[in-house]
């Protein structure tokens, strides 16, 4: 006991003394995984002897309870790294787990424990609080990642700015100015850059341009005001940075760009830029003012409102690899002094106004800064340009510039998502289970389990002796171990009794739904502290304890269920609020519909937000005839999702607007979007009815009994409807004349509900069972020391049915395979929270009551 | 209580803030040096490193709400000078107030069935 890493330096005195003792009174544990399963091992409530904390940054203890995993034990040593000196740490069970540093109390993993190990806590804390030689807590693999993160951190500022525009370009092109394969998610580019995909606006084949970012500046524009910084917050630049006053007639003559087709360049291509003459006659780089619109081929654009845009005309252009056909010429332009301080090229925008490439955005890039006005914009993802960069003269840097990259919200907004981790330990959350989520504001933009899952990393060494099965199982789940060793029981009487004699025994089954009782009101307890309901959540843990501790009355357990039923609001707020918007396969597909209609949406927004500021209406795009318009929805309704958003940052990739026509058309159009990509469309027309979608996506999605997966077992199933339950199976509780409990609610109350009968229902079959109950099973099992073959067994858990096969060989465990509940319900965890404000989303988690102990990687 | 006086009591308090400030630095520095270490400055997160900065642009889906309180807040402020001529004008006062409510009351219904009221 030395707190090398936990004390703090100095010498004790008196004063330090004084201090210590206090903190030693005044212990704040922080439990690891988490206070659901420290209850476990508890047999009443923490009296005042301690007080758990949700943040290791109140705690001066941390409590490993059990062992685990190694991935799960870093973050563990993250927390203890985490917590303010002095600190101690206390190992339950495991005598050493790396990385973190050997414990300062050890105590056995058993029934109490926090009495043995608390006295020794307060002794060492009041005694060593101090000490002259503490050493920081660094080890390699924390460090490391941290490291690494502050490097990303690094990256993103640098993106921030970036954005910003007042980027560098030198940096930029570190980046290979390729952006293809950026992960946004890492990069986290600032404000504008999100699923920047250059790839796809590669202006490789640039004849004649160089695009050298180094000869930057001797790109013959005359950029008035050097962009290099931009002043200002948010990019907000004084000076506009392209001012291309001095060059009033920007134009470039005699400009081939017929071998432009920016779909395909790289950036690394952009040679010769030099040669780029934007001084040059002709060339109107008209793309300005249409790429408003969507990246594509222009051939049919007709921006009849562009009449403001003088002498911005393309004479003498020679497009010829372009598609932009005829349209240019038409926009009568007639911007005098072209001027592109609306330009949406925050550096240097070569004269090509409103020239929104949604993914390349120009005002990164300071360097090809040309898009030339003829190029086939065909790949270019045009985010959300508009004809924003049409307003002329208002400020250089506008808020479509700056967001024209970043995903957009479900009604179209563009906002930056974040990503974050909840748990696992989260002291709303079970502990071990860790949630991944994609924050669009407040709301759940995607959510998953994390598949790698901490466990106790037991599956890994299965051991050979049959016999001790019951016993490795009844380990690995913390959470349900009368039930695992049951199972295995059952397995191996399935295995060795060849007269199928693996049923229940009554006694057994008493077990089963004490165990039941105790799981579910364990349950309850963290579903109360996400609800933020302490009443609830104190009475579950003193009737956890009570039952647990045989110790309390049937009558006062039922008194607390009918007083949770009656609560105020909670039946409306667990039913509106958290639905499941049902199963797998139906589900998914209504899913994108959903989907699509948010994106319906907000393309139709992020098409009327597109600055036409000319037309008053805001549909004009006829996307009707648009064939293969994907709208990045597009991959949604084929089942990829929200990732795929991202990268592709919104960009209507792939779309080819030929046939737009900007300002002709009406609503109803609207209704002629056909994806044709699609194919899931079913659900598509309703969304563009008046923005439907809006309305429709906080409805309650009616919960059909069906819709569930096919896996999906135990109380989220029944809740849903579904009599899935294998008790029916079993002879025990047939002559009981037991039958599920279920409701038709598929929701978080429904599934409350279920749990809530189901403790009731249990009460009731241990009462009957009378003086049967609680005896430890005591079948002898006879398994042969040679021989093989299979044993299964199925055993309804609180969560669901479990299911163990194993293989036997010679006498030895060969194989074994383990179905747990979990893992199914923890593939509802995405659909049952997306577009769900995060503390909806949370409550839909817990009510699924994943165990993160059932589930291994 | 003199002028003096007062200026006496507000420099005391003045001294006695100091003062607690100042114990709480001494009860700091008491308690040693800190030592440095990774992951400390860290924000915590169930055990997850955070290296990103909250600098974001999030959506705020209650902007709705808050454009709507605007909206009324400003309305609701011309009902200051209504309220200080009241007693002088009397009924009449009332029944143009209360067509003034009704109109704001028609607005806020008609948000009600654009589902104005819902978060976004």
């Amino acid at each position: 006991m030395t707190m090398k890493y936990g004390a703090r330096k100095g010498k004790m005195n008196f004063f330090r003394r004084w201090m210590a003792k206090a903190a030693s009174r005044e212990l704040c544990l922080f439990p690891v995984p988490g206070p659901d399963i420290l209850r476990i091992y508890q047999s009443g409530p923490l009296n005042g002897e301690a007080r758990l904390t949700a943040n290791p940054r109140e705690a001066n203890v941390l409590l490993i309870i059990g062992d685990m995993n190694p991935d799960m034990a870093e973050q563990a040593a993250i927390v203890y790294a985490q917590m303010p000196r002095p600190r101690m740490l206390v190992l339950a069970g495991p005598k050493h787990l790396d990385p973190l540093p050997h414990p300062d109390v050890h105590v056995a993993l058993e029934k109490d424990f926090l009495q043995t190990a608390l006295p020794a806590v307060r002794e060492c804390l009041s005694n060593l609080a101090w000490i002259d030689e503490p050493e920081p807590y660094q080890p390699e693999a924390l460090v490391n990642e941290i490291e690494e993160a502050g490097k990303q951190q690094g990256h993103m500022h640098h993106h921030h700015h970036h954005g910003h525009g007042d980027h560098d370009h030198s940096q930029h092109s570190g980046h290979g100015h390729s952006h293809e394969g950026h992960d946004p998610s890492a990069h986290q580019h600032g404000n504008a850059e999100e699923g920047h995909d250059h790839s796809a606006h590669t202006h490789s084949a640039h004849e004649g341009h160089d695009h050298s970012h180094e000869e930057h500046k001797n790109h013959g524009h005359s950029h008035s005001g050097e962009a290099e910084e931009s002043k200002g917050c948010h990019g907000a630049s004084d000076k506009p940075g392209h001012d291309h006053s001095q060059d009033t007639k920007h134009q470039h003559e005699g400009h081939d760009h017929s071998g432009h087709d920016h779909g395909e360049h790289g950036h690394e291509g952009h040679e010769q830029h030099g040669e780029h003459n934007h001084g040059s006659e002709g060339h109107s780089h008209s793309h300005g003012q249409q790429s408003g619109e969507k990246k594509d081929s222009h051939s049919g654009h007709q921006h009849g409102s562009h009449s403001a845009h003088q002498k911005h005309r393309h004479e003498g252009h020679g497009h010829s690899g372009h598609d932009h056909g005829a349209h240019h010429h038409d926009h009568g332009h007639e911007q005098e002094d072209h001027e592109h301080s609306g330009h949406q090229h925050g550096e240097h925008s070569h004269g090509h106004e409103g020239h929104r490439h949604g993914e390349h955005d120009h005002s990164q890039h300071e360097e090809h800064g040309h898009s030339h006005g003829g190029h086939d914009h065909g790949a270019h993802q045009h985010g959300d340009h508009g004809h924003g960069g049409h307003d002329h003269g208002s400020g250089f840097m506008s808020m479509i510039a700056m967001t024209k990259d970043l995903p957009r919200s479900s009604d179209g907004l563009p906002m930056e998502w974040s990503d974050v981790q909840f748990g696992p330990f989260h002291p709303g959350l079970p502990g071990g289970l860790r949630l991944s989520m994609k924050m669009d504001g407040d709301t759940v933009a995607e959510a998953e389990a994390d598949q790698e899952l901490p466990s106790r990393n037991l599956l890994a060494s299965i051991p050979e002796d049959p016999a001790a099965l019951p016993e490795y199982l009844e380990a690995i789940n913390p959470m349900a171990p009368v039930t695992y060793r049951l199972l295995a029981q059952k397995a191996l009487l399935n295995f060795s009794d060849k007269a199928g004699n693996s049923a229940l025994t009554l006694s057994e089954a008493v077990l089963l739904e004490k165990e039941r009782i105790t799981s579910h009101l364990n349950w309850l307890t963290v579903f109360a502290s996400t609800l933020g309901s302490s009443w609830m959540r104190d009475q579950a843990i003193k009737h956890y304890h009570l039952f647990q501790n045989d110790t309390g009355n049937r009558g006062q357990l039922s008194g607390f269920i009918r007083r949770i039923k009656k609560m105020p609001y909670l039946k409306l707020k667990l039913s509106a609020a958290v639905h499941n918007p049902g199963g797998t396969g139906k589900h998914n597909q209504e899913a994108a519909g959903t989907h699509k209609n948010h994106h319906h949406e907000h393309n139709a927004d992020s098409h009327s937000g597109h600055c036409h500021e000319e037309s008053d209406e805001q549909k004009p795009h006829d996307h009707g005839g648009h064939e293969g318009h994907e709208h990045h929805h597009g991959a949604q309704g084929h089942g990829e999702d929200h990732k795929h958003h991202e990268k592709h940052g919104h960009s209507h990739e792939g779309h080819d607007h030929g046939g737009h026509q900007h300002g002709e058309h009406d609503h109803h159009s609207h209704e002629m979007h056909q994806h044709t990509g699609h194919e899931t469309h079913d659900h598509h027309e309703h969304v563009h009815h008046d923005h439907a979608s809006k309305d429709e996506k906080n409805k309650v999605t009616g919960a059909v009994p069906g819709q569930l997966p096919d896996d999906i077992t135990g109380p989220v199933a029944r809740a849903a409807g579904i009599e899935k339950d294998h008790r029916l199976e079993e002879a025990v509780y047939q002559q009981a004349g037991w039958t599920p409990v279920t409701a038709a609610g598929n929701n978080a109350w429904s599934r409350l509900m279920v749990r809530l009968d189901e403790i009731e229902q249990s009460l009731r079959f241990i009462e009957k069972a009378g003086n049967d109950s609680g005896k430890e099973s005591s079948r002898k099992i006879n398994i042969p020391s040679v021989g093989m073959g299979n044993g299964i067994a199925h055993t309804e858990s609180p969560r669901g049915i479990v299911t163990l096969k194993f293989h036997i060989h010679e006498g030895k465990l060969a194989h074994m395979h383990l179905t747990t509940p979990s893992v199914a319900l923890a593939g509802l965890v995405k659909p049952i929270t997306e577009q769900q404000e995060l503390a909806d989303a949370l409550i839909a988690v817990n009510s699924l009551d994943i165990s993160p102990w059932e589930i291994n990687p | 209580m003199t002028p003096i006086l007062q200026y006496l009591l507000l420099f005391g308090m003045l001294i006695a803030t100091a003062g607690f400030v100042w114990m709480l630095y001494l009860i700091k520095q008491s308690l040693g040096k800190t030592l440095e270490e990774p992951g400390k400055d860290i924000p915590a997160e169930s055990g997850n490193l955070v290296p990103k900065p909250a600098w974001l642009r999030y959506h705020v889906r209650y902007y709705g709400y808050a454009l709507l309180f605007l909206a009324f807040d400003m309305e609701m402020a011309y009902m200051y000078p209504w309220a200080v001529v009241y007693q002088e004008v009397g009924l009449l006062a009332l029944l143009d107030m209360g067509v003034f409510l009704m109109i704001l009351f028609l607005g806020l219904v008609y948000t009600w069935t654009q589902l104005g009221l819902k978060r976004q």
